[in-house]
C-alpha cells in the first residue's frame, strides 16, 4: 500500500511538473501558491485565535482513579460511605417500593458488582439507590463524564441493576507533535504520554437504602455488603 | 565561450528568474502532492482504543508526517527534473556556462525547498483547524493542538533543512543520469541493494542513515549533518556537469 502512494505520488509530481505550465499560465501558478500560502497561514493563524473545546489530558488522573477505586473497595468493605474524595455519585433513583422483600438482579452482567445496603428507618414505601463511580482514565485523558449511567429498574420486587445498554463507543482525537522536531522539543520521550497505554475502568458502588422491615437477597454474581450505621 | 563582457550577478540572475518561469510547475506539483497528503492524513495517522466491557474508548492520532514524507518526495523530485532535458536545452539560449547554469539550479532549488518548507509546516498546523471543524462526532485531546511559536518555526526550519538535503541528493542522481544514461539503471539498482544489506541485524543503510539524522537532538548538529552532504553533492554535481559537452 506504501509503495502504491509513493508510486502514486511520483506520477503526479511528474505529471504536473511537466504539463502543468503548459495548461497553466505561470503568473496564474503563482497566484494559486500565493493563495494556497495564505490560507495555510490563516488556517494556522486560527488555531491561536479560534477558540477549541477539549479536555486536558491530566498526568495525575491515573493515579486519582486507581486512589478512588481502592476508596471505593474500602468504602464497601468497611460498610462506610467515608474516604470517597474522588468518587462521584453518577445518579440517584428513588423507586416506589411497597414490599418487605427485594430481590436484587442484574442485566448484562460485566464486572464485579459492589452493593451497600442500607436500612433507614425513615424511609417508607420506597427505596432510594445511588451509583458512585471512580473516574475512568485513559492515557491521562479522564472520561468518567461520558460514560452513561446504568439503568435501574423495580419490578414485583425485583430490582434490576443493568449496565449501559445505550452505551455510545466514546471517541477522541488529537494532533501529536511534528515528529521530526519531536527530538529537539521532547528528547524525554520515556515521559510522553503518547506512550502511554494506560488505562484504567471506573468502578462502581451502587448504594440502596431501603426500609427497615424489608429484607434484601441478591443474585451470586453480586458483592452485598450492609452499611455500618452509627 | 567568454564571460568577460558579461556580469555575472546580472546572468545569474536572467537564468534564476528563467528558471522561475519555466520550473514554476514544480510548485503546483507540490500543492498537488500536499493537498493529496491531507486527504490521506484525514484518516488519522494511527489510533489506539481499549475495550470497556460494551464501548470502546479510542484516541485518533492525527499528525503531518505524511505531508512531510510526501513533500520530501516532492524534493527528491525536483532535484532530480531540474536536469531533464526540456528545461536544460532552453538555458541555451542564454550567454551561460555550465557553472552559472548549475548555481541558478541550486538558487532555484533552495528557493523551492523553502516554498515546501513553509508550506510543509503551515499544512501540518492548517490541517489541524480543518480537521477539529469537520469531527464533529470526535472529543478534543488539547495539548499539542496550537504549537508555540518556537515549534511553529522550528518545524518549517527542520523540513526546509530535509527538503534541501534530499533535493542534492536528486540534484547529484539527476546529474550523474545526465552524465551517462547507464546511472539510470545502476542508481535503482544500488538503491534495491542497500534495502537489504545488513537488514537482518537491524543495520540496514537507510535505518542507520535514518537513526543518524532522526535522533539528532542538537539542532545545530543536525544543521552540519545536513549541510555536509550538501556541500559535498552540489561541487561535485557541478564538477560532473563541467565535463559534458554542450546540450549532451
Amino acid at each position: 500500500m506504501n509503495m502504491i502512494i509513493i508510486v502514486a505520488i511520483i506520477f503526479i509530481a511528474i505529471v504536473t511538473s511537466l504539463f502543468a505550465r503548459k495548461i497553466i499560465h505561470t503568473r496564474f501558478i503563482y497566484t494559486i501558491l500565493l493563495s494556497y500560502l495564505v490560507i495555510l497561514i490563516v488556517l494556522t493563524a486560527a488555531l491561536y485565535v479560534v477558540p477549541m473545546n477539549g479536555r486536558e489530558p491530566d498526568p495525575e488522573a491515573f493515579t486519582r482513579a486507581e486512589r478512588a477505586s481502592n476508596a471505593i473497595y474500602h468504602a464497601f468493605s468497611e460498610g462506610k460511605l467515608t474516604g470517597l474524595d474522588d468518587v462521584t455519585v453518577k445518579k440517584n433513583w428513588k423507586l416506589s417500593h411497597d414490599g418487605d422483600v427485594l430481590h436484587i438482579t442484574s442485566k448484562n452482567h460485566s464486572g464485579d458488582y459492589w452493593i451497600l445496603v442500607e436500612r433507614s428507618p425513615q424511609l417508607d414505601g420506597a427505596i432510594e439507590v445511588s451509583y458512585y463511580n471512580s473516574p475512568a482514565v485513559f492515557r491521562q485523558i479522564d472520561y468518567t463524564d461520558l460514560v452513561a449511567p446504568p439503568e435501574v429498574t423495580l419490578e414485583n420486587g425485583s430490582l434490576t441493576l443493568s449496565n449501559r445498554s445505550q452505551q455510545k463507543d466514546i471517541r477522541f482525537m488529537e494532533f501529536q507533535r511534528d515528529a521530526y522536531i519531536e527530538v529537539f522539543v521532547n528528547p524525554d520521550k520515556e515521559n510522553n504520554r503518547s506512550n502511554s497505554f494506560s488505562m484504567i475502568h471506573n468502578s462502581g458502588l451502587w448504594h440502596i437504602v431501603v426500609p427497615e422491615r424489608t429484607r434484601v437477597s441478591a443474585n451470586l454474581e453480586f458483592n452485598l455488603n450492609w452499611m455500618n450505621t452509627p | 565561450m567568454y564571460l568577460s563582457g558579461i556580469n555575472r550577478w546580472s546572468l545569474f540572475k536572467n537564468l534564476y528568474i528563467y528558471k522561475l518561469y519555466a520550473l514554476s510547475s514544480v510548485f503546483t506539483s507540490l500543492m498537488i502532492v500536499q493537498l493529496l497528503a491531507i486527504v490521506f492524513s484525514l484518516g488519522g495517522s494511527s489510533r489506539v482504543s481499549m475495550g470497556h466491557g460494551s464501548f470502546v474508548v479510542s484516541i485518533e492520532n492525527y499528525s503531518n508526517t505524511l505531508i512531510f514524507l510526501f513533500t520530501i518526495v516532492w524534493a527528491l523530485f525536483i532535484g532530480i527534473s531540474v536536469n531533464f532535458k526540456p528545461h536544460r536545452n532552453a538555458e541555451f539560449s542564454f550567454v551561460t556556462n555550465r557553472l552559472m547554469m548549475n548555481v541558478s539550479n541550486i538558487a532555484f532549488l533552495l528557493t523551492a525547498n523553502v516554498v515546501g518548507g513553509v508550506t510543509t509546516g503551515l499544512t501540518g498546523y492548517g490541517m489541524r483547524m480543518f480537521i477539529y471543524w469537520i469531527s464533529v462526532d470526535k472529543e478534543l485531546i488539547l495539548g499539542h493542538t496550537a504549537p508555540t511559536v518556537y515549534e511553529l518555526f522550528l518545524s518549517i526550519f527542520v523540513a526546509i533543512l530535509y527538503l534541501c538535503l534530499f533535493s542534492a541528493i536528486g540534484y547529484f542522481a539527476g546529474t550523474l543520469v545526465q552524465l551517462h544514461p547507464i546511472w539510470g539503471l545502476i542508481l535503482p539498482g544500488m538503491l534495491i541493494g542497500l534495502l537489504f544489506i545488513d537488514v537482518g541485524q537491524g543495520r540496514g543503510f537507510f535505518v542507520t542513515m535514518f537513526q543518524f539524522y532522526s535522533q539528532e537532538s542538537s539542532l545545530a548538529v543536525l544543521f552540519l549533518k545536513i549541510l555536509a552532504p550538501i556541500l559535498v553533492l552540489y561541487p561535485i554535481s557541478t564538477v560532473f556537469s563541467d565535463r559534458m559537452e554542450v546540450r549532451r
